[in-house]
């Protein structure tokens, strides 16, 4: 076996001292002679000591390049006994990067136990390392055989862990990907801390592939970590915010809860917990100017996992109002929409009403982007202009409600959104469907009580998504996924083609829509590290910070800038034109839980995949395979040194004796007349 | 060298102030000297008288002779003149060889230089031509006072290059050699004994007295020494060039061991044979002997022969 075949290549050059011997043969000496004249010509023989000398000189360096290409290809003798590169033992190492390793010496015990997995392996095993860390499963080498380790040793000190979450699930799952496809038997060496709240929902996704298996090499040791796992903010005006701190049981230690907002100290809470329980602490907030404003949450002092010790938010308070739109503010359906909106007790919610002929009055009185959200009774009733100031509002991140009333009756397509409208329907129909997950419908008990005697049909483009539909499919809560939020109801809300303005639930769903299209000034929001958050830039202009005050958005992914998925934890600043805002992006909580799985899992998981199980294990024990590779790449060369000695000595008395029978030929006066 | 004196180291020139060149035939000169003419003329010493046949000039009847025997007889006499020495030295490429520290042609400038001494000494006039396919040089023979220094500046500058064409350039010396005289020839006479007799021929018919000196390497009376180089060491066959043609040729040691001598044994047999047809002195000389005692040998066999 050869690990470097192309090498062989090198001999090709045999053909030189070929070459040059041949012209060797055919130079003769000659010797001058006054004249051939009483000469006569004999048959050429070679004498035997010349052919001996000749050829003597020849093979040893022909055999010196030969010995020289095979040491540099690097043969290596094998035995019958040993695998072939096929079915080679492959080593994995997996190592968790997640947040949690960054734990006290976890992330030490770690790589030391890499190394050790590298140094017990046999020279004629395969490895490879893999960093495992949120969506990234980095490759960091191999596979090589094991002799040829450094690079993986070197790989292994050079990373470090991150803050994102490792799902175990995803790991396995996609580790096909990164596992060698050539059928080798594998034995997955995973480096964790083994979190619980790192486990998959269906316990099946952590089966490895075929012909692998998974050892588990376990460095979280007994761990006490405490962080702020949640923070909400309540109240419209003077907001209470209530920030969650959860300890581990081990963890006993009397701490403070810091609050900054804008940097600027706020308030400080003592907290002390008891038995891996968790506290709720209590800031009151007054007197915060309208604007966005960045709440930072510190637990100190901060322990062996510091990341999760600070959180970020980020606030916006103002003073909520939505516009109604209708045709007639003293209508029914712009009354039940009202009141229903005021009725939200959660945040307290202004309610203007305009109509599309005081719309720009409205408008140049306040802004259009400083309203939370825009209610329409009837989407028919908008005109070009209205259309398209709120096409705006929501490409910018603003959120409509519209509701298709009997003037929609006259159009193709709904405005706001361009939907096809192919007329009303007048069939009586109750609801067919409903995503109760939504928050607007989380409570959708009473909706199949609702008769619907007339509705539209609504043709659905790529970026709505049903929420409701009626018993013939037709939508009748539609959302238009994008930068802002936009619900069209398909349906009035008079009682004039259903009963649900009459409805119980009524009220709540209208209250939880303005809740739903109004939330991110009402909550302390903040995105969890890897998650793709809307930035609402548009593409045209703009720019990211990171926490550190470098640009994020290059012009390769400017286009892209309606969309960022952050990399660090801390404030994101978002600069578009005059306005800016900011993204509070944390640690995923689930990495702060550092309780382990259960032995019993451990075991479970590490039992998966049979079929490969036996076969590794008789790999791995089978000690006989270690006495049967023979690299002797370096005795060839040894032999080719001692063959170039003996080269150069051959070479130099071949030379001697034509330099000294140069001196004895006979003289040969030249035309000058200098005797030679 | 800006002179030819080097060619004549003082030993040399010591060991032959003694010897006295003889021609071995007399021949016609300016001024009576050591050396008989062989041409019949006018002379003072009477030598014989012979019998008139038609053609023979009537003023030498001996008219009292015809008187008291009533028969025609014709007075001969022995003439005394100096001998006009011309030597005819080879330079083709062939005499540039040698394998004792000294070549061939470099020995046949030494002999010819201690020859042109020798002759000026007896104030016989000396001549020079050079040939290898052809004339390359003539000096015509001379023995006015500082005629030596010249010639042996012709001599010395004599480099070795060409082949040899005895024919043609024997051809060519006719022209210079009008008067009868000693010729000697310096070569190492690598031809056919056939030309050879052919191109010395005509000056023997016009009456010059010839000596020939064949020129040897020690290597080329023992050529088997070439295998004992360091270089063709162990061979049984080497790749010899010639010197003039540089043609090649492989030739076994077996040859030159064994029959390579028989060859040349029969090729100087044959050069000796058309020597002795031609009226002509043959000697073959090997240039690791002493340049002195090989002239003095020679002309001891020269004189003896007078």
């Amino acid at each position: 076996m050869l690990l470097a075949p192309w090498f062989l290549a090198g001999l090709l050059a045999i053909g030189v001292p070929l070459w040059l011997h041949r012209i060797a043969r055919s130079e003769r000496i000659k010797v001058p002679f006054a004249s051939l004249m009483l000469l006569e010509a004999s048959e050429v023989r070679d004498t035997s000591r010349r052919d001996l000398r000749y050829w003597l000189l020849l093979a040893v360096r022909i055999l010196l390049l030969v010995l020289l290409a095979l040491a540099f290809a690097q043969p290596i003798f094998k035995s019958t006994s040993a695998l072939n590169a096929k079915t080679a033992q492959l080593h994995a190492i997996v190592l968790d990067t997640s947040l949690s390793m960054q734990h006290d010496a976890r992330w030490t015990q770690a790589t030391e136990q890499a190394r050790t997995i590298l140094d017990n392996l046999k020279s004629d095993e395969r490895a490879l390392v893999v960093a495992a860390s949120g969506r990234k499963i980095a490759l960091l080498g191999g596979p090589v055989l094991a002799r040829d380790a450094g690079q993986l040793r070197s790989a292994i000190a050079s990373v470090k862990p991150g803050l994102e979450r490792l799902d175990y699930g995803m790991l396995m799952t996609g580790s096909s990907a990164w596992l060698s496809a050539d059928g080798a038997p594998t034995l997955v060496h995973f480096i964790t801390d083994l979190q619980q709240s790192a486990s998959p929902l269906r316990f099946a996704d952590l089966a490895p592939p075929a012909n692998a298996r998974v050892q588990v090499h376990d460095v979280s040791g007994v761990a006490a970590n405490a962080s702020i796992s949640a923070v909400n903010v309540q109240g419209a005006e003077n907001r209470i915010l209530t920030a969650t701190v959860r300890g581990s049981a081990a963890d006993k230690t009397p701490r403070e809860l810091v609050l900054t907002i804008d940097d600027q100290k706020i308030a400080t809470q003592r907290v002390t917990l008891q038995n891996g329980e968790s506290a709720q602490l209590v800031f009151p907030i007054v007197k915060l100017r309208a604007g966005n404003h960045r709440l930072r949450l510190d637990l100190q002092p901060r322990d062996a996992l510091a990341q999760d010790d600070t959180y970020f938010a980020v606030i916006e308070h103002a003073e909520p109002t939505v516009l109604l739109i209708s045709q007639d503010p003293a209508s029914d359906e712009a009354t039940y929409l009202a009141s229903a909106i005021e009725s939200q007790s959660a945040m307290r919610l202004t309610v203007v009403r305009a109509t599309p002929q005081s719309f720009a009055k409205e408008i140049s009185a306040r802004p259009l982007s400083d309203f939370s959200a825009v209610f329409v009774t009837d989407s028919g009733i908008l005109n070009d202009s209205i259309t398209r100031q709120l096409q705006t509002f929501v490409s910018t991140g603003g959120a409509v409600f519209a509701a298709l009333g009997p003037r929609a009756a006259q159009l193709q397509a709904e405005p706001i959104t361009g939907m096809a409208l192919r007329g009303a329907t007048n069939a009586e129909m109750r609801i067919g469907s409903i995503d109760d997950s939504h928050p607007v419908l989380r409570d959708a008990a009473g909706w199949h009580a609702v008769r619907f005697m007339k509705h539209f049909d609504v043709r659905m483009s790529d970026q709505d998504r049903a929420l409701i539909t009626l018993g013939d499919q037709t939508p009748l809560l539609i959302e238009r996924s994008g930068a802002g939020r936009l619900l069209v109801l398909n349906a009035p809300l008079d009682r004039a083609w259903n009963d649900l303005p009459i409805h119980p639930l009524f009220v709540r769903f209208i209250a939880d829509a303005a809740r739903y299209l109004t939330d991110r000034d009402a909550n302390a929001m903040s995105y969890p590290i890897g998650a793709r958050v809307a930035t609402g830039l548009t593409g045209a202009g703009g720019q990211i910070f990171d926490p550190q005050g470098a640009r994020v958005l290059s012009l390769e992914n400017a286009a892209d800038a309606g969309h960022l998925t952050p990399d660090q934890v801390g404030f994101y600043e978002v600069r578009s034109g005059q306005e800016k805002h900011w993204l509070a992006v944390n640690p995923d909580v689930r990495e702060s839980d550092l309780a382990p799985m259960t032995p019993e899992n451990v075991a479970r998981w590490q039992e998966l995949a049979p079929g490969a199980a036996p076969a590794l294990q008789n790999k791995v024990t089978t000690a006989a395979d270690t006495a049967t590779n023979w690299e002797f790449g370096w005795q060839l060369l040894v032999a080719a040194a001692i063959l170039l000695a003996l080269e150069l000595l051959l070479a130099n008395y071949r030379l001697t004796i034509r330099r000294d029978g140069t001196r004895a030929a006979p003289l040969r006066e030249s035309p000058a007349g200098q005797v030679s | 060298m800006n002179t030819g004196a080097h060619l004549l180291p003082p030993s040399t020139l010591a060991g032959l102030a003694n010897l006295e060149l003889v021609a071995r035939v007399a021949v016609e000169g300016f001024l009576i000297g050591l050396h008989r003419s062989p041409r019949f003329g006018f002379s003072q010493e009477f030598k014989e008288y012979r019998a008139y046949v038609e053609g023979d000039d009537p003023r030498f009847v001996d008219w009292n002779v015809y008187a008291r025997t009533d028969r025609a007889y014709i007075r001969r006499y022995e003439g005394e003149t100096n001998t006009r020495l011309m030597i005819l030295l080879d330079a083709s490429s062939s005499m540039g060889f040698g394998s004792q520290g000294i070549t061939k042609l470099q020995y046949g400038k030494y002999i010819a230089a201690a020859l042109s001494y020798l002759a000026m000494r007896q104030h016989d006039p000396a001549g020079l031509i050079v040939f290898d396919e052809k004339v390359r040089q003539y000096r015509p023979p001379t023995s006015r006072a500082g005629g030596l220094t010249g010639l042996l500046h012709a001599i010395d500058a004599v480099q070795p290059g060409g082949g040899t064409n005895l024919l043609d350039s024997f051809k060519q010396f006719r022209e210079h050699l009008t008067r009868r005289g000693l010729v000697v020839v310096i070569s190492d006479l690598y031809c056919d004994p056939a030309a050879l007799t052919r191109a010395v021929q005509p000056l023997a018919y016009r009456g010059h007295d010839i000596v020939i000196f064949q020129l040897f390497d020690r290597q080329e009376k023992e050529p088997l020494a070439i295998m004992d180089l360091p270089q063709t060491k162990g061979r049984e066959s080497l790749l010899i060039e010639d010197m003039e043609s540089q043609a090649t040729m492989q030739v076994s040691a077996e040859y030159l061991r064994s029959h390579y001598t028989k060859r040349l044994e029969g090729h100087l047999t044959a050069l000796r044979s058309a020597a002795a047809g031609l009226g002509a002195h043959h000697a073959s000389l090997v240039t690791d002997e002493p340049l002195d005692r090989a002239l003095r040998q020679y002309l001891k066999f020269r004189e003896g022969h007078v």
